[in-house]
């Protein structure tokens, strides 16, 4: 930083002391499970303390190798993405080390003791020298190095308190290599105990901090929440003012035998009971289904055979999950799959690892069998009890059969009602639906699901809340459905002949106007999610280990450029002292016939003093025409030595020739 | 618009990175950046221990600032200037502090500044920097490193920093700072900064000394060539003196009888008294080689470091021995036209220099008023050189009245590129490209 020209003071960084490099790469071993790699980067980099010799890294050896750094934290950052998504950039700071050795090598074994700025930064390299001293210089990067490895020992979060002292121990010592030399020791000391303390303070009011907010913040969320799919419990949007915005994040992917020509509906869980926005159900209790022997699957119906197979591909984030499924769900088979259990309300559950996992759906012709209608599912919350009154009385419902019920609702709400994601108005709490049957008639899938299963059980048929997902984007290119988030749809079962049947009441438009919401990002993250579950997913019967391997596999070939750059490169001898370096370059000519000759005569007659030339040397140990003889000789010999113009084999023979003669 | 807010805000980036870099060391600087990293990743202190090291650095910089507070002191500083520099070569001045404080004082940094200014918007938009071809669209676009290249030039020089270990009380410290001019003109020193580093080493302590003075450094000097230009020697009456300004020339020939016209300033009035008729005094005519050096001044679309070769050119044209005879006119426009005349015991190399220091490009071209100075002066000179900046329509009406005027004529373009464009050839212009200056100087002396 050597900015003199823009009157400043700043000078370059100076080297770490020696060891320090070593302690903060053990401290990054020590909180991320690399120690063994520790220890080895730490002696490789503090090894050239000891030796003498150093490579000439030219400025474009260096260039290279910093983009090969560069290449190298671009792949690691899409492999970890891949496998990690966001939650891996604690796993790229983990790794950061490795990335930056190939600097610090070069840094630590080349001449320079520093890097280039011009390396790290191609605009500046792009400048060349016109960039000029202010921002064209040579820095240490020991020191970052050092901080950058107590930043990626910090997302091994461990040892809390260890850690903080041991970043005490490191800094201070870094510090005490820059203190002031003009303040006394006991000045310096008195600061950094000043500094310990209340940095000690600052790092645990910053942990009050998070937890306060994130308590308040937990709480506003309850208050506001968003979907999940709790078996016992779930919110609307019903009462919700603005446009209903759900994200293009693909949830799960669906490969069917043949292509199917109308929405294939995968249910999560039903529901019993409305009141206020929330449908809920009474504690619901899972069966445990129990395993095929000898396979990993489970039958819902032991005694029926599959009619179709299709293969899901999920994400999971927790090892137990509500999935997604079909109402005709026969059986779940998947070695990632570890339990399945079903609940009376249609909910499957399943145990299996984290992250993508796929498995095979047996389809048969009948549906899985819920529970038998309770008188919950007659219930209409007290506020609309009169305004379903009113509409049952309106389409004379009370008179129909169940059948033309059915269809006198269907056809009821296709023709008043129309399919908006966005509400405008206020509502009054606990006449939302209200404004929605007599005033606004438009809503989202909520309103519809909700106020047909109300409406049937105000005309007496049983009916539940159902939701899960419209399974009807085709993706040609990965060849499989691709269920959103925004696919997520509610609708409702209703309970007539002694059976559960669906009916969904929203007007079909609701797909393509959510749809339209898509942002111009979406191919690019299911290009991601593709990469991600080509990468961490694996086969459903097979125990093939996961591909994501192929990914390491990668580096071999940087492995090997590096090792190639690293040992081709012409080694030079260093001083002890760094700031001194004597090259020696292995000089044309070195290899002339004369030199033994000359050693003999050194041996036999007397040494040549510093700086003697040959023909002074020569006439000093052999006065007289004895010396004649040789002139010829010491003539050809800095010929082939010194002459770059000249025929360097013929040179050499001529002086064998002549050595020859002279014996 | 956009622009305008961008320039806007970037004095206060400016001011913000200035104020950076005096005040933080190197390690401070590191800490300063490992500080926003750290509190990046530890944000959420329950995934990372990042926190723990964002705090600890938060601390040693604000303890660091605090510490920096205790230097205060009463010094005084008396800066001694060179009268002259020249750009790109290194002067060395000396300052004299003076520690007027009961104590002693130790590892002290002495920070000499030159005045920052700040370009206008229209100013800063003009500059043209060559590197910018080099940057990336970004950088071109925002062009804050533009900024960075005017305000340095704007600035003039770099200083560097000394280093002054030990001060006694009540006594004084002479101490040698070296400048190194990046622009000719005058070079404004604003203030003196005596810094010192708190305990930690990471954050300075400054005590500001005003202590305003001026530098004039003189245009770069190339090696000229000598030209052989066809000039005869022409008339000037009222001899050297006259050529330049006013007064006669002093070559005394004879004493004659009064003409009607002659001024009353020749009359003899001794011989008057004793002939009783006026006798006037007679001079010898003057008859000698005169050159004039117009520079071109006109900049459109040019860099601006082209002009600075211009003027270098001239200067190094101005100041080179001539032939002993020969008065040198250096002729430009600048918000009026100027003609300054060297040589034969007029006006120095020194004085010249002085007024090309000063030179400025002008941004609306007006050619007209070279064309009238030089038919003004055409009769007086024996020969032209004209140093151009660019070779459009107007600059080449001025080359054609130029050869209409029947003086032998040396005609030098400053060019950037290295293509050669047909005009060139046709005019006999010998180009002298940015890159090569001395070299295709040199290339003129054989040619």
């Amino acid at each position: 930083m050597d900015n003199l020209s823009n009157n400043t003071v700043n000078t370059k960084l100076s080297p770490a002391p020696p060891g320090l490099i070593l302690a903060g790469l053990l401290v990054w071993g020590w909180q991320t499970q690399f120690m063994i790699y520790a220890i080895a980067i730490g002696l490789l980099l503090e090894l050239p303390l000891f030796i003498k010799w150093r490579i000439d890294f030219s400025d474009k050896d260096t260039n290279q190798l910093a983009d090969l750094s560069g290449v190298l934290f671009f792949i690691l950052t899409i492999y970890v993405f891949v496998n990690y998504s966001f939650q891996g950039i604690y796993k790229i700071l983990e790794l950061l080390p490795f990335v930056l050795l190939l600097l610090m090598l070069v840094q630590c074994y080349g001449i320079q003791n520093g890097i280039k700025t011009s390396a790290l930064f191609i605009s500046i390299r792009r400048l060349g020298e016109r960039a000029g001293p202010d921002i064209l210089y040579t820095t240490n990067i020991g020191m970052p190095y050092v901080f950058i490895c107590l930043i990626s020992a910090s997302s091994g979060n461990k040892y809390s308190d260890y850690f903080f002292a041991v970043c005490v121990v490191i800094i201070g010592w870094l510090l005490l290599t820059q203190r002031t030399k003009h303040y006394s020791k006991t000045t310096w000391f008195t600061s950094v105990v000043f500094v310990i303390f209340f940095s000690y303070l600052t790092q645990n009011g910053l942990q009050q901090i998070q937890n306060n907010s994130e308590a308040f913040f937990l709480k506003l969320f309850e208050q506001y929440g968003w979907r999940s799919t709790d078996p016992e419990r779930t919110s609307t949007s019903i009462g919700s003012l603005g446009r209903l915005k759900l994200s293009d994040r693909i949830i799960f992917r669906v490969k069917a035998d043949k292509p199917s020509p109308t929405p294939l509906y995968f249910r999560e869980t039903s529901y019993s009971t409305y009141e206020y926005g929330s449908w809920r159900n009474p504690k619901v209790e899972f069966d445990i289904i129990g395993k095929t022997p000898g396979k990993n699957e489970w039958r819902l119906n032991k005694n029926k055979l599959d009619k179709e197979t299709m293969d899901v591909a999920i994400y999971l984030q927790d090892q137990s999950a509500i999935i997604p499924v079909p109402d005709n769900i026969n059986s779940l088979a998947g070695k990632d799959l570890i339990q399945l259990e079903t609940s009376v309300y249609g909910s499957t559950r399943i145990e299996a690892r984290e992250g993508w996992i796929n498995y095979r759906l047996g389809i048969s012709d009948h549906d899985f069998v819920e529970a038998t209608p309770t008188p919950e599912d007659l219930g209409i919350p007290p506020n609309y009890k009169t305004d379903f009154e009113q509409i049952a009385v309106k389409l004379g419902l009370y008179s129909k059969s169940q059948k033309e019920i059915i269809k006198s609702v269907q056809q009821y709400f296709k023709d008043e009602f129309y399919y908006s994601i966005t509400q405008n108005h206020r509502y009054t709490k606990g006449q939302y639906l209200s404004r929605f049957l007599f005033k606004d008639k438009k809503g989202h899938c909520e309103y519809f699901a909700t106020a047909t299963a109300l409406l049937l059980r105000e005309a007496g048929i049983p009916a539940r809340y159902t939701i899960g997902y419209s399974v009807q984007e085709y993706s040609n290119w990965q060849g499989t459905y691709l269920v959103r988030a925004r696919h997520a749809h509610a609708w409702l079962k209703y309970y007539i002949d002694g059976e559960w049947h669906n009916m969904d009441t929203t007007p079909s438009v609701w797909a393509p106007m959510e749809a339209e919401d898509r942002t111009i990002l979406e191919p690019l993250m299911d290009l991601f999610s593709w990469l991600r579950y080509k990468t961490t997913s694996s086969d459903i019967e097979s125990d093939t280990k996961s591909n994501a391997d192929w990914m390491l596999w990668m580096l071999i070939p940087l492995g090997a450029y590096l090792s190639w750059r690293f040992y081709s490169k012409q080694r030079v001898e260093q001083n002890n002292n760094r700031d001194t370096i004597h090259l020696e370059f292995d000089r044309y000519g070195t290899d002339s016939p004369l030199y033994p000759l000359i050693k003999q005569i050194e041996q036999e007659a007397d040494h040549r003093q510093a700086g003697e030339t040959l023909m002074a040397w020569i006439k000093r140990i052999f006065p007289g025409s004895k010396a004649d003889k040789y002139y010829e000789l010491i003539t050809l010999h800095n010929t082939y030595r010194f002459n770059p113009a000249g025929n360097k084999r013929e040179e050499k023979k001529q002086i064998s020739d002549s050595l020859d003669s002279l014996a | 618009m956009l622009r305008k807010l961008i320039f806007a805000n970037f004095k206060l980036v400016y001011r913000f990175s200035q104020w950076l870099r005096q005040r933080f060391t190197s390690t401070g600087m590191l800490i300063l950046l490992i500080m926003p990293v750290a509190g990046v990743f530890g944000f959420d202190t329950r995934s990372t221990l990042s926190f723990q090291i964002f705090s600890i650095t938060l601390i040693l910089l604000i303890t660091a600032m605090f510490f920096s507070l205790f230097f205060r002191g009463r010094f005084s500083i008396i800066r001694k200037l060179p009268e002259y520099g020249s750009v790109g070569i290194p002067l060395n001045y000396s300052c004299i502090i003076r520690n007027e404080n009961k104590t002693a004082k130790r590892g002290l940094v002495v920070i000499d500044e030159l005045k920052n200014q700040f370009p206008s918007l229209a100013k800063f938009s003009k500059f043209k920097d060559p590197l910018d071809k080099k940057r990336n669209r970004i950088d071109r676009f925002i062009g804050y490193p533009r900024l960075v290249n005017v305000m340095q030039k704007l600035r003039g020089g770099t200083i560097k920093p000394i280093n002054v270990d030990y001060i006694a009380e009540k006594s004084e410290l002479e101490t040698s700072l070296q400048l190194t001019p990046l622009r000719r003109g005058y070079i404004q020193f604003d203030q003196t900064r005596l810094a010192m580093a708190e305990p930690l080493g990471l954050f300075q302590g400054q005590k500001i000394i005003n202590n305003k003075d001026r530098l004039l450094i003189l245009p770069k000097l190339y090696k000229p060539p000598r030209l052989n230009l066809q000039g005869k020697r022409t008339y000037h009456h009222g001899g050297i003196n006259n050529a330049s300004t006013v007064g006669d020339s002093q070559e005394f020939i004879s004493l004659r009888d009064y003409h009607p016209g002659d001024p009353i300033r020749s009359i003899h009035w001794r011989s008057f008294a004793k002939l009783n008729k006026p006798i006037v005094k007679e001079y010898q005519d003057e008859y000698f080689t005169r050159y004039g050096l117009i520079l071109d001044t006109f900049l459109d679309t040019q860099a601006e470091s082209i002009f600075e070769d211009a003027v270098s050119v001239a200067a190094s044209f101005m100041t080179a021995q001539k032939e002993q005879d020969a008065l040198l006119d250096l002729m430009f426009v600048g918000n009026t036209p100027y003609r300054f005349t060297s040589g034969r015991g007029l006006a120095g190399a020194e004085n010249i220099l002085e007024v090309l220091a000063c030179v400025q490009p002008v941004y609306e071209s007006n050619i007209n008023e070279v064309e009238l100075m030089i038919r003004q002066h055409s009769r007086e000179c024996s020969a032209f050189i004209c140093i151009l900046l660019e070779l459009d329509e107007s600059r080449l009406r001025l080359i054609k009245t130029l050869s209409e005027l029947n003086i032998p004529i040396k005609l030098l373009l400053l060019k950037e590129s290295a293509e050669t464009k047909s005009a060139e050839t046709e005019n006999d212009i010998h180009v002298i490209h940015h890159d090569d200056v001395q070299q295709d100087l040199d290339a003129l002396w054989t040619t």
